[in-house]
């Protein structure tokens, strides 16, 4: 059975400065988590208090049914590995993996069998004789986070762990880390910044911004039903029109659009760019608009319309990506057509 | 020119860096050296004979001496390096003025406060003792400890004792194998310097110790007024060895990859 992570109305201030504004989270044992958020949001610091590195202001963090506010970082049941590998320069490879062991009150008989046996797991046998210096970055990682998985952790804590490496490498270990994470029975708190690598390798994501957890759920739904503007904008998200829902549509400036099914109340509507196509023909579900100017973004194309016939007569820019090219004059009068089911009724709006 | 002056300029150095020691070991093994010869005319080795006596004041003098000045170097190594530790990983209230106080002791001319000194340890019982003198070694050697492990510390990366912690490391096992491993060096020099200091101390052993303890510089100093240079240039030779041997043993701190210590150059 794993040990899941009840994190409860965690409050951090360092000063007078307040940092985490009441966070709650619920990790279901044996999932990997990441937490999402931009450099500033808290999510280091939220990591370091359910490791024991810093303590809370107020709240608590349980591991299963256990209250750890109490117990010391080393006597918790985990393991974290950081932005930095940080291998201990005084000590070979091996020493360095078997760091948790030796550090035991009675260390097992079998160190060396196990070290070998780990550093196989992360690909790297054989190098338990060499030193620290002589790893590229993502062998250091790798061996760091052999390191940390020989303490047989309940809940392994990961900061970043991927920054420092290249993009390439990056994909790699984000994968690999998945792989891990699946072969050992524990629960995985994974911090980043990085929007795509969450996505990629999260049972679910903890999104943050400004001390505040915004939305906590399947990848998927940071798409495709964002809880909040922030969110929204995070996830990539570059129309979101205010109005309000009217039976089953949504009032904007621009005219009442179809909801695809019933939605709970809010003021501002999520329209995916990629959701939007653009057309000179009328289709049931479609508004008028002008385009301003297209862009290439990658092998996409990125059209900028402005919506037409609004009531208040103020421009409104409404975005649309596409993956064909197709021949929109500037200022030529076309129908962007949507999907109704795609359309999200924003509940929060901040 | 240049090529002409580099060497001569060299040799002079040269000359004026060695000259003193070259004097001290001729007068170390010479019987009687008059102007204006330019080398003694007889030589002999009672200087050495003195010098190694079991029983005379020179032996006695480098054991009180090298007693002191490890037990020193192991004291002002271990106070300093919590206060370098202080000063450069922690926010604390009036950290200047803590910083300054410890590093006073370097800009007080040390005469100037020895008197004040003499008078609290007559009162403490401390006078004319060995704990008195090791005790008042510490105010010249700590701060230098201070700033050589304040420089250490301020390049070691506090998360590797994170690291260790999270790793199901006491405070204390962190402290054996983790920091102690990365800030040895500047552990060493420290050892190096706060004991060629208590070493070579001579007012404040004279002022605390009064005739009681007889460190070696002690014994040096009655030999110099006593005239007999023979015997000064062999007791100086010995006075020069066990920090020779010290340094030779910390040399590799000083240099090279260790970047823990800056300023020093090559030694």
């Amino acid at each position: 059975m794993n040990t899941g992570i009840k994190i409860e109305s965690i409050e951090k201030s360092f000063g007078t400065n307040p940092v985490l504004k009441g966070i709650n989270l619920e990790v279901a044992g044996g999932q990997l988590v990441s937490i999402l958020g931009s450099s500033g949001c808290g999510k280091t610091t939220l990591l370091r208090i359910v490791a024991g590195l810093e303590r809370a202001t107020s709240g608590h963090v349980f591991f299963g049914d256990e209250l750890q506010d109490q117990i010391t970082v080393e006597k918790r049941a985990i393991a974290m590995v950081f932005q930095k590998a940080l291998l201990f320069p005084s000590m070979t490879i091996g020493e360095n993996v078997a760091f948790s062991l030796r550090a035991q009150k009675n260390p097992p008989k079998d160190i060396d069998k196990r070290v070998e046996e780990m550093l196989e797991l992360v690909k790297l046998p054989g190098f338990a004789s060499r030193r620290p210096g002589e790893l590229s970055g993502g062998q250091e990682q790798r061996v760091s986070l052999a390191r940390a998985l020989m303490r047989n952790p309940k809940v392994l804590l990961l900061d970043e762990p991927l920054s420092a490496l290249d993009a390439n490498l990056r994909v790699e270990m984000r994968n690999f880390i998945r792989e891990i994470h699946d072969s050992f029975e524990m629960t995985t708190l994974f911090v980043t910044h990085d929007q795509e690598e969450a996505m990629a390798i999260s049972d679910k994501i903890a999104f943050m911004e400004s001390g505040v957890l915004e939305q906590y759920d399947v990848p998927e739904s940071f798409v495709s039903t964002p809880e909040s503007p922030k969110v929204a904008k995070f996830f990539g998200c570059r129309n979101v029109f205010s109005g309000k829902v009217v039976g089953e549509t949504f009032e904007t400036s621009f005219g009442a659009l179809q909801l695809g099914k019933k939605q709970s109340n809010g003021s501002l509507l999520a329209v995916r760019q990629e959701d939007l196509h653009v057309s000179r023909e009328k289709s049931k579900h479609s508004f008028e608009a002008t385009v301003t100017s297209w862009q290439f973004v990658g092998s996409r194309i990125s059209i900028s319309c402005q919506a037409a016939n609004r009531s208040n007569g103020e421009p409104l820019e409404v975005i649309v990506e596409s993956d064909r090219f197709a021949d929109f004059d500037v200022n030529e009068t076309v129908h962007i057509s949507y999907e109704p089911n795609r359309l999200h009724v924003i509940t929060r709006d901040n | 020119m240049k090529i002409i002056f580099r060497p001569f300029f060299l040799g002079l150095f040269v000359f004026w860096i060695f000259f003193p020691f070259l004097s001290i070991i001729i007068w170390s093994v010479a019987a009687g050296w008059r102007f204006p010869d330019i080398l003694p005319e007889e030589y002999s080795a009672r200087g050495y004979e003195v010098s190694f006596d079991p029983d005379g004041d020179i032996v006695r003098g480098v054991i009180t001496s090298t007693v002191i000045a490890l037990i020193v170097g192991v004291l002002a190594t271990a106070i300093g390096s919590a206060a370098g530790r202080a000063i450069a990983m922690y926010t604390f209230k009036m950290k200047k003025f803590f910083q300054f106080l410890v590093l006073a002791p370097l800009i007080v001319p040390g005469l100037a406060v020895t008197m004040g000194i003499q008078i609290l340890f007559i009162k403490y019982g401390l006078a004319d003792s060995m704990r008195g003198v090791i005790l008042a070694h510490l105010i010249p050697t700590v701060p230098y400890v201070v700033m050589i492990m304040s420089g250490t510390f301020a390049n070691f990366d506090r998360a590797y004792e994170e690291q260790g912690q999270v790793l199901g490391a006491s405070r204390l096992t962190v402290m054996r194998k983790i920091t102690l491993p990365i800030v040895l060096p500047g552990l060493a020099v420290s050892f190096l310097f706060a004991f060629v200091i208590s070493w070579s101390e001579y007012i404040l052993t004279l002022l605390v110790g009064g005739a009681a303890v007889k460190t070696l510089p002690m014994v040096l100093f009655a030999y110099l007024r006593g005239s007999d240079l023979t015997l000064v240039g062999a007791a100086s030779i010995v006075f020069m060895i066990p920090p020779l041997i010290l340094l030779r043993f910390t040399s590799k701190h000083l240099v090279g990859r260790s970047s823990s210590v800056t300023g020093l150059g090559s030694v």
